[in-house]
């Protein structure tokens, strides 16, 4: 990793020259500065750093324990830097890829969803090893991963065999036949990369996104996701492209109001990182979608 | 003009001002969520003028009160946060009473953003005012996505 670090982190050729002496890369391992930055990219677009970095209590970058509370307990982000014990520094491209695709770790062992591989499976082969490159070549944190608070019988990890089974169907993303380079562009970004339907579309019992209600929104903790569906009075359906594009660049809507909360991080992390042409992508693709009238009420206070 | 024209002139100024001074009074004396719910609805208006202003890449000019309106607001705004009032209608984050002195540094970057935004309208040139109305609007986002609950 050493090498990997500085490698990345210098322009001295005399020093890669010697660290490549001292330590000659693996076949097929030698770090390629292109796809650390398309790796970049991938990272923001996928939205990773929200999860992955205790952010809130300025915790380092990527080293994981960000809380995130669900019906079934809370779970903590892991350490996803290149540390070998406590991060994936010990974990192999194919693993990594595996992790994405099925939802399993180095070992083997059932992820839970909370990993959003049920949206990452879709990523293509060239996307996630990019993604793979970039994570490499981010500083190692020793930060021992927090365990999950789950209630049971959601502890038991062997359980999402049968959830799999039930919900989830992995592989590459395949867009709908008929569509535009640019609506399959922004089908890509919305479910397999940006994976807003994690939170937009709303769960059944079992906490599996429900197919038939698509980005029609959903209630989160005490707040309610707004309905992304083109529904003219409870989706987007008024909304001009312009003023979606902008709300996806800056965070403004048309009352020059700013998103806040989980959708102003997302902005900063990811929407307004990507390129104007994704955003437009993205809310062309939304503005496609069969519109769902589902008015998302905020729940009483408690 | 007339003098019963200037003194009906006279009358509707002498409304307008004692409706404004009353509704200064009432907002003093309201709650802090009213307040300054109506001082960030007052910023969110200046900013949709503003963005017109940008987006049309015209003359800056109209831009100049809008953003001097956003910094007086926000100049008052962390006033608008007293100990006590993050219950109620509010959508503020009880988290601004944990880091009170965090939120204050927010609103006067924020403060200090809106002020370089009037600054580089006064001066005319399109391109800063337009990348001084997008740090702006980072600004009010980083604030929003910390301290304001969905």
């Amino acid at each position: 990793m050493g090498l990997l670090l500085r490698w990345s982190g210098s322009a001295v050729a005399g020093l890669a020259l010697a660290a490549a002496a001292l330590a000659p890369p693996a076949e097929g391992q030698t770090p390629d500065a292109d796809a650390i930055k398309r790796g970049e990219y991938i990272f923001n677009a996928a939205g990773c750093l929200g999860c992955h970095t205790d952010e809130k209590n300025k915790g380092p970058r990527l080293a994981g324990g960000r809380a995130l509370r669900t019906p079934f307990g809370t779970f903590h982000g892991p350490n996803i830097t290149p540390d070998p014990t406590h991060g994936i520094g010990a974990w192999t491209e194919a693993q990594f890829l595996r992790a994405l695709r099925e939802g399993r770790g180095a070992d083997g062992s059932h992820l839970f969803p909370a990993f959003p591989y049920t949206s990452f499976t879709g990523m293509t082969d060239a996307d996630a090893k990019d993604l793979w490159a970039y994570l490499r070549a981010q500083p190692a944190v020793a930060q021992p991963n927090k365990p999950h608070d789950l209630g049971f019988p959601y502890n038991i990890r062997a359980l999402m065999m049968a959830w799999n089974w039930l919900f989830f169907s992995p592989g590459e993303f395949r867009p709908d036949a008929s569509p535009t380079p640019e609506l399959k562009r922004g089908a890509y970004l919305v479910n397999a990369l940006g994976h807003c339907g994690e939170c937009h579309t709303p769960r059944n019992f079992f906490g599996a996104t429900r197919g038939d209600m698509k980005m029609a929104g959903a209630v989160l903790g005490d707040g309610a996701v707004p309905n992304l569906t083109p529904d003219p009075d409870t989706g987007i359906g008024k909304w001009s492209p312009d003023d979606l594009v902008e709300l996806l660049k800056s965070g403004m809507t048309p009352e020059g109001d700013f998103v806040g909360s989980e959708m102003g991080e997302v902005v900063a992390n990811t929407t307004g990182k990507l390129t104007d042409a994704d955003r437009r992508a993205i809310v062309a693709y939304l503005r496609s979608l069969p519109p769902i009238r589902h008015h998302v009420r905020k729940p009483a206070a408690k | 003009m007339s003098s019963w024209l200037k003194r009906a002139a006279l009358a509707a100024a002498a409304v307008t001002l004692v409706g404004a001074v009353g509704l200064e009074a009432s907002m003093a004396q309201g709650d802090p969520i009213a307040q300054r719910k109506a001082l960030m609805k007052s910023n969110g208006d200046a900013m949709k003028a503003i963005k017109a202003v940008v987006d049309a890449k015209g003359p800056t000019a109209p831009v100049v009160p809008e953003a001097a309106k956003i910094a007086s607001n926000l100049k008052s705004a962390a006033a608008h946060f007293p100990a006590g009032s993050d219950t109620g209608d509010t959508k503020a984050s009880p988290d601004i009473w944990k880091n009170l002195d965090e939120f204050k540094k927010l609103d006067e970057s924020s403060t200090a953003a809106a002020m370089k935004l009037e600054a580089s309208a006064k001066k005319g040139d399109a391109a800063v005012v337009a990348a001084d109305f997008g740090e702006l609007g980072k600004s009010c986002g980083a604030c929003h996505q910390k301290y304001r609950l969905k």
